[in-house]
């Protein structure tokens, strides 16, 4: 049933997402070209600024290319923010709530299709402005071929990790503990989100303020214990160190600890979202 | 055999300081049209909720084919809401697609064919459609579950008398005759004929739970005319 939920949020999702993707990927090429175009112009020019025709309009298309691009990678992150907060509050609070909620599934089968999809999107995004940087920057270099022939050249890369072995030796580690990190503080910011919608839904009307007082509230408690709890490590560091290896047990401790945090975190707010929705639930 | 499909046992159901329904006692058995009448206000829409775990009851038991409230009564209700309930970028056939893959007892060749006698394209969207043909399509997903038990909450209220006329027609030649269909209204002289069983809902009180034949041969009057007596204003 899980399954079945998460192929039709993803397909409610993409719907909107798939198209942005497709426009930032595609202007990310034409501003690369535009960047591109007359790299070498300049250079082989007599006079040192160029007046012709041709360079201003190239100059004009740079500038209308270079503001769509940003337009767009910025519809990007609020587009991908704002579906997250509409899936889940149209999707299940209002009207397709009676479906939803009528199917014969758990809430916590509701709840965690919402936030596996929201994850996977955000990703998602997250890797297309990635690729579009990349091919930005592969656009504004003078010789993208040979700075991407030697991106994929094996040799460098493990000079790369043979170098980083030296330096860092437990990179692999840390790699791995950031990454983790990077998932569970996800899932804890989606699901303080979801949570915050749960509790405003509580309220008679105006829900969607006290969903915004209920996040406001619930970040101020979890920055008051993260500060509480940074006061006792630093005195803790105080004492140790005068150890060999202080730092590097620091940054591990420090790591993992906010792993433990966040799924603290995550599953707090997982059991408010699913409590409220099981046993509260009052759709409009 | 126990033929007793839904039993509600001294259900409560209050929001904050207002009581919707209070102290309900009753049982429904299979294979009957159901009327649930009352005015506005009367804690419907409320019972209707409670059966297909919309709300939670303050207090009291409610159990469909002997179960509580949960997933498994969920399989057998089949539910029409007294609103849009499904996303307007669903496509007709994934509408059909939905239900098949959350209910194993909807039928596609069925809604296929309500879909067809309605004039809808399977490529049609929600979207493009009318307010009343959207409410069609709903109660075409609806009604072609094998359901033990149907929820209908007002599905005649704010159409035309022609649409009237075609949803009871719907309700009555697809319904699983096993089952029991709940229709809840205030608009009863269009819906009597069609009912075995009346239940007169007034303030979150059952005042009266009878077959329509007992009503008709004890009062030697219409539902709609017991209807009107009983919830007659400033009498």
């Amino acid at each position: 049933m899980l399954r079945k939920l998460c192929k039709y949020e993803f397909r409610s999702i993409s719907r909107t997402l798939i198209p942005i993707y497709i426009a930032v990927i595609a202007l990310s090429i034409l501003t690369a070209i535009s960047f591109s175009i007359n790299k070498e112009y300049k250079l082989s020019s007599y006079y040192p600024v160029d007046m012709s025709l041709g360079y201003t309009l190239h100059g004009l298309f740079k500038g209308v290319m270079s503001f769509a691009y940003f337009a767009v990678m910025v519809a990007l992150f609020v587009l991908t923010a704002v579906i997250i907060l509409q899936r889940f509050y149209k999707g299940l609070l209002c009207d397709e709530g009676y479906l939803m909620f009528t199917l014969p599934v758990k809430p916590w089968q509701l709840i965690t299709s919402k936030g596996i999809t929201a994850f996977v999107m955000s990703i998602l995004s997250c890797i297309v402005s990635c690729i579009s940087i990349f091919i930005l920057i592969m656009g504004a270099l003078p010789y993208p071929l040979k700075t991407l022939a030697e991106f994929f050249n094996f040799e460098n890369w493990s000079m790369f990790f043979t170098r980083l072995n030296e330096v860092v030796p437990m990179w692999g580690i840390y790699l791995f503990e950031f990454i983790i990190l990077v998932i569970v503080g996800s899932f804890a910011s989606l699901y303080q989100i979801y949570a915050s919608m749960a509790i405003g839904h509580l309220a008679k009307k105006n829900r969607i303020l006290m969903s915004v007082v209920a996040y406001i509230a619930t970040s101020m408690v979890l920055s008051f214990i993260g500060g509480i709890f940074g006061v006792f490590s630093a005195f803790s560091i105080q004492n140790s160190i005068y150890y060999i290896n202080a730092g590097e047990v620091f940054l591990h401790a420090l790591l993992i600890f906010s792993v433990v945090i966040s799924i603290i975190e995550f599953v707090v707010f997982f059991i408010i979202t699913e409590r409220i929705l099981s046993k509260k639930l009052n759709l409009e | 055999m126990n033929n007793i499909l839904v039993s509600a046992r001294s259900l409560t159901k209050t929001y904050q300081h207002i009581t919707a329904l209070n102290n309900i006692n009753l049982e429904i058995g299979s294979g009957k049209i159901v009327g649930l009448l009352g005015p506005n206000g009367s804690g419907k829409t409320t019972f209707i909720k409670l059966l297909c775990g919309l709300l939670q009851p303050t207090s009291g038991v409610l159990t469909v084919d002997g179960k509580n409230i949960g997933t498994q009564t969920k399989s057998v209700i089949s539910y029409l809401p007294d609103r849009m309930f499904i996303a307007d970028w669903f496509k007709a056939c994934d509408l059909m697609e939905f239900f098949a893959d959350f209910y194993s007892d909807f039928d596609k060749n069925k809604a296929m064919e309500m879909l067809a006698a309605l004039g809808i394209a399977p490529n049609d969207k929600i979207k493009t459609m009318s307010k009343g043909t959207k409410e069609k399509i709903q109660l075409a997903m609806i009604m072609s579950r094998k359901a033990k038990l149907y929820l209908l909450d007002e599905p005649i209220a704010g159409v035309d008398p022609a649409a009237r006329d075609f949803i009871l027609n719907t309700i009555l030649t697809n319904y699983n005759e096993e089952g029991t269909v709940i229709i809840s209204t205030h608009l009863i002289s269009d819906i009597e004929r069609v009912l075995d069983e009346a239940i007169f809902l007034q303030n979150g009180n059952i005042v009266r739970y009878d077959t329509v034949d007992n009503i008709r041969e004890q009062e030697g009057k219409s539902v709609d005319q017991l209807f009107r007596e009983i919830f007659a204003y400033g009498m």
